[in-house]
């Protein structure tokens, strides 16, 4: 195998794994703050991406150029908001009523509604039945840098991610409302009593997380240039997977898990033989093995249960 | 006092009967609306009628079950062979006893898992290639594909021994979704795609369970032969379960699932726990796979997705955890009643969803909650 | 018949029991205090096998047990109560006593499956109630409650009752009388005293804050501060230590 091909591999490893990263943050806010696991979130993802086709859909009918940048920014605007929406939605209906109850209730609650959604796209969406094309949003022309094809694309959704995810750690790091955010997940009650307003709180958290994993659908739509209503189940296992492998509740160690799950999965279909046909089984195992015997997370220090 | 109960079950028969034979989706939605009604209206009441019918039925399980399986055989000979909802009246108790074996791993022991389809997808390929491949005889085959996911539900139990709550519920889907990719893929042994065609049919005693029943009266579709095999083995599996459940080792898995670390510390050995709480739920899986093989002659991958465990596993919520007669009503309920609206087939996945969120949010202790044994076992001394 | 020497367990940096040694006699009830944070809960859970020591031997009658799990260290004969109270929370007030019972855990899955098990649990609801009969009648009238209802005193006394359904060698109570009043631990205290005349061979080893609780009940006292032991003995003797006065009071001397 060439250099070429194999940093040909690795940038779509990249790509791979910053989706898999903006997902896996989504499901670490989710953990770390409210401490749910939102088996929903991958329909989050779907709905982002059809958000975007229909979004770009009117835009373009409304007459913004269909590649330009404006009409990029827009949709992508406009994603974030659809996805937003679905969280804020989903966390007053289904989360919120559901906080003392044991976590399998939660658990099955957000399988349920992830059953509703995806269906509710198949049955409602027009031809949300099929495969469904996505627009070419925005144009930019392939480049060669040192005999190496670099897709616009790849390029577009690694500074995305990049940007959406420094956003997020400037915001809970650095700014009052990120303080409130940790405060929450580290003790509700103490945060309760110092006037911080928990339930926002979690509706805001639910908001953010499920904003970036719609943009990671929209990433999706964008690279593979088709969307379908079964697309999210998958992503938001790995998703979920990439998360657990950074330690759940672990920001930074979302980003690496989603980087380290999309560079293996690659890897193991340009190395093992035959290796795309067990695709699935090869990652999934990876990520068992993990939480067997780093149930912690790569960051993951040893716990002591509490007594 | 048996009177009553019985009583109680042939008026729900007749009306089960009635929901099955109107064709006129609309009237069915009635007939299902009132009862529903009548159903919320006495629980509402709570009136001593209805206590009395409640407590009655909890002191006679035993013979309360049994009066209703002997109901039940009179089923097909009721529906005048209608090979359809033979078939659905089929499913719906292999559905049933997949519920059971769930609801011990998920209801009993605590042990979340959302990888069940599996389960059964390994007992159907092991009849499969057992008896099309091999020529062995569907009936050892059968045990074998039994124990044979038992074995797979202890691999699978062995992360479980270090993971638990959602991390489990992780694995649980990866170990679904790895089967099925295996199955998908080894096309030498399982068919890939296309699954395993011509599976050959059961023989009992001589008899080959694919040609029609003759009653003498009446002549039954093939299907009524495995409504009575599948009724059998559905009694059978409500008694075991029952037998694990209301004893001592019961009472482990419960404690396991309150508090892993406190049992711990009160002498369980965690590992045989689970082990065995997966490998015991996993057998039930097995056989309904291994008879569902043998009754639709034909097994492709696709069938035991991961919507299938989700399925089952809303059967168990539905009824409500950890219930036994809940496991069975939620899986026989939520079988029949889409195949009534059939019409609207597209719907039907969505209503599994809708069930799913709504039971969660307004019926959290599902259909028929589960009573504590010692209830009634109390001592007399406290009496006084 | 236990013997403890050199127990050490380290979190990170944090030596959270340092080098600990102690000896408990059959039939010996021993106090261990010290301030919040000394060690205390984490000495219990190394004792019963939660977590694993750095360093430092446990002998239960001449066998050593600091590497066993904590199910098998509860099947050699200590049986413990929680701090905050961890019952079965779903499980009612005699099946709780009941996960105490030898039988329950060791039946066979034939003896399940075909045994009579009616028959077994009439049995042992007899003998959990004989053993809930130590606290009066107060337990027993809420046989059938869920753990989860019960008060929290009767959290505590029951957490008891299920160790000792065990029939242990050695009791370990993590701090029994938390969230009792006074009166209530008075009875707590009195009853433990009539289960200590009931089994004479049971030892007991008691984490308390309470010092009239401890005072009451126990034949030696042990002081832990920062992991270590700083003192040992009656508890008069104790009470005149002055690196335990230190330990309570602060750097200053104060008259008390």
């Amino acid at each position: 195998m060439t250099g070429e091909l194999i940093i040909q591999q690795l940038l779509n490893a990249l790509s791979l794994g910053v989706m898999y990263s903006l997902m896996a943050v989504g499901f670490t806010l989710f953990f770390g703050v409210i401490e749910v696991i939102n088996f929903a979130h991958g329909e989050v993802f779907m709905l982002g991406a059809f958000g975007a086709l229909a979004a770009s859909g009117i835009l373009i009918s409304a007459g913004l150029p269909l590649g330009s940048i404006g009409l990029f920014i827009v949709v992508l605007l406009s994603v974030m908001i659809i996805g937003g929406l679905i969280g804020a939605i989903m966390e007053r209906t289904i989360i919120k009523p559901m906080r003392s109850s044991p976590e399998i209730m939660t658990l099955l609650i957000t399988l349920g509604a992830s059953i509703v959604m995806r269906e509710a796209v198949m049955l409602f969406f027009p031809n949300g039945r099929n495969p469904q094309p996505f627009p070419q949003i925005i144009v930019m022309k392939s480049f060669f840098i040192g005999g190496v094809l670099i897709k616009p694309d790849i390029v577009l959704t690694v500074v995305l991610a990049a940007l959406l995810i420094t956003g997020l750690y400037v915001l809970i790091q650095k700014t009052a409302f990120g303080r409130y955010i940790r405060a929450t997940a580290q003790d509700r009650e103490a945060a309760k009593m110092m006037g911080i307003r928990v339930d926002r709180i979690f509706l805001i958290t639910f908001i953010l997380g499920s904003a970036l994993g719609a943009v990671a659908g929209l990433m999706n739509g964008m690279s593979y240039g088709i969307v379908k209503f079964t697309m999210g189940f998958i992503v938001g296992i790995k998703g979920f997977a990439a998360a657990v492998v950074g330690g759940l509740g672990n920001v930074y160690g979302a980003v690496a898990g989603g980087l380290l799950l999309g560079f293996l999965e690659t890897m193991a279909v340009v190395f093992i033989p035959d290796g795309s046909r067990f695709q699935e089984s090869i990652s999934f195992i990876i990520v068992i093995l993990f939480l067997v015997f780093r149930p912690g997370g790569i960051f993951g220090e040893r716990t002591y249960e509490k007594v | 006092m048996s009177l009553k109960i019985l009583l109680a079950e042939l008026i729900c028969y007749v009306g089960f009967l009635a929901i099955v034979m109107i064709e006129e989706p609309l009237i069915v939605a009635l007939v299902v609306v009132v009862i529903a009604l009548l159903a919320i209206g006495m629980l509402r009441f709570k009136n001593d009628f209805w206590l009395q019918l409640k407590s009655e039925f909890s002191q006679n399980m035993g013979k309360a079950s049994s009066m209703a399986m002997i109901i039940a055989l009179s089923f097909p000979i009721l529906v005048a062979g209608d090979s359809y909802w033979l078939q659905i009246a089929n499913l719906a108790m292999l559905y049933a006893m997949m519920a059971l074996g769930l609801n011990l791993m998920t209801g009993r022991a605590g042990l979340v898992c959302l990888g069940y389809a599996a389960f059964v997808a390994i007992g159907a390929y092991v009849v499969g290639i057992l008896t099309l491949k091999l020529g062995v005889s569907f009936w050892p085959a059968l045990l074998l594909a039994g124990i044979t996911a038992s074995l797979f539900g202890v691999v699978l139990g062995l992360p479980a021994l270090r993971v638990k709550g959602h991390y489990l519920a992780l694995v649980t889907i990866a170990f679904g979704l790895i089967v099925q990719e295996l199955l998908l893929n080894f096309e030498s042994v399982t068919g890939g795609t296309n699954g395993l065609i011509n599976i050959p049919s059961p023989v009992l005693f001589g008899f080959d369970l694919s040609t029609p029943l003759n009653l003498g009266f009446i002549s039954l579709p093939f299907q009524a032969n495995f409504y009575y095999i599948i009724i059998v083995l559905l009694a059978l599996s409500v008694f075991f379960v029952n037998r694990l459940s209301h004893s001592f080792f019961g009472l482990c898995l419960n404690a396991m699932r309150e508090d892993q670390l406190a049992a711990q510390c009160y002498g369980l050995n965690l590992t045989k726990y689970k082990l065995l709480a997966f490998a015991i739920g996993a057998f039930f899986g097995g056989v309904v796979g291994g008879v569902y093989a043998g009754m639709i002659n034909f097994i492709a991958p696709e069938t035991f997705g991961f919507q299938q465990s989700v399925l089952v596993l809303s059967m168990v919520i539905f009824g409500g955890l950890d219930s036994i007669p809940g496991a069975v009503l939620g899986a026989i309920i939520l079988t029949i009643i889409p195949e009534k609206f059939r019409a609207f087939d597209d719907f039907r996945l969505m209503f599994y969803g809708i069930i799913i969120v709504s039971c969660l949010l307004y019926m959290p202790q599902g259909l028929l909650p589960f009573k504590h044994r010692i209830i009634t076992a109390k001592p007399k001394e406290q009496e006084e | 018949m236990l013997t403890v020497q050199g127990l050490t367990i380290q979190f990170g940096g944090l030596v959270a029991v340092d080098r600990v040694d102690m000896a408990l006699k059959q039939g010996e009830t021993l106090g261990v205090i010290g301030p919040n944070g000394s060690g205390k809960t984490t000495l219990f859970n190394l004792l019963s096998g939660i977590y694993l020591p750095t360093s430092g031997s446990i002998i239960l009658n001449d066998v050593a047990i600091q590497g066993c799990s904590s199910d098998q260290v509860f099947r050699m004969g200590i049986a413990r109560t929680f701090q905050n109270g961890r019952l079965f929370w779903n499980l009612n007030v005699l099946e709780n006593v009941m996960m105490g019972f030898e039988e329950v855990r060791t039946i066979s899955l034939r003896g399940t499956l075909f045994g009579r098990s009616g028959e077994l649990y009439k049995r042992s609801i007899e003998k959990a109630t004989d053993i809930m009969s130590i606290f009066g009648d107060l337990l027993i009238k809420q046989s059938n409650k869920l753990s989860k209802d019960l008060s929290y005193a009767d959290r505590r006394r029951l957490e008891i009752c299920r160790a000792l359904a065990a029939e242990p060698k050695i009791l370990l109570l993590d701090e029994p009388s938390a969230g009792m009043d006074a009166i209530e631990t008075a009875t707590l205290m009195s009853d433990l005293n009539k289960v200590k005349a009931k089994l004479p061979n049971l030892s007991i080893i008691v984490v308390e804050h309470d010092m009239d609780f401890i005072k009451g009940l126990v034949d030696r006292v042990m002081v832990l501060n920062y992991g270590r032991c700083i003192a040992c003995g009656s508890f008069d003797e104790v009470g005149k230590d002055p690196e335990v006065i230190k330990a309570y009071l602060g750097q200053e001397e104060s008259e008390c």
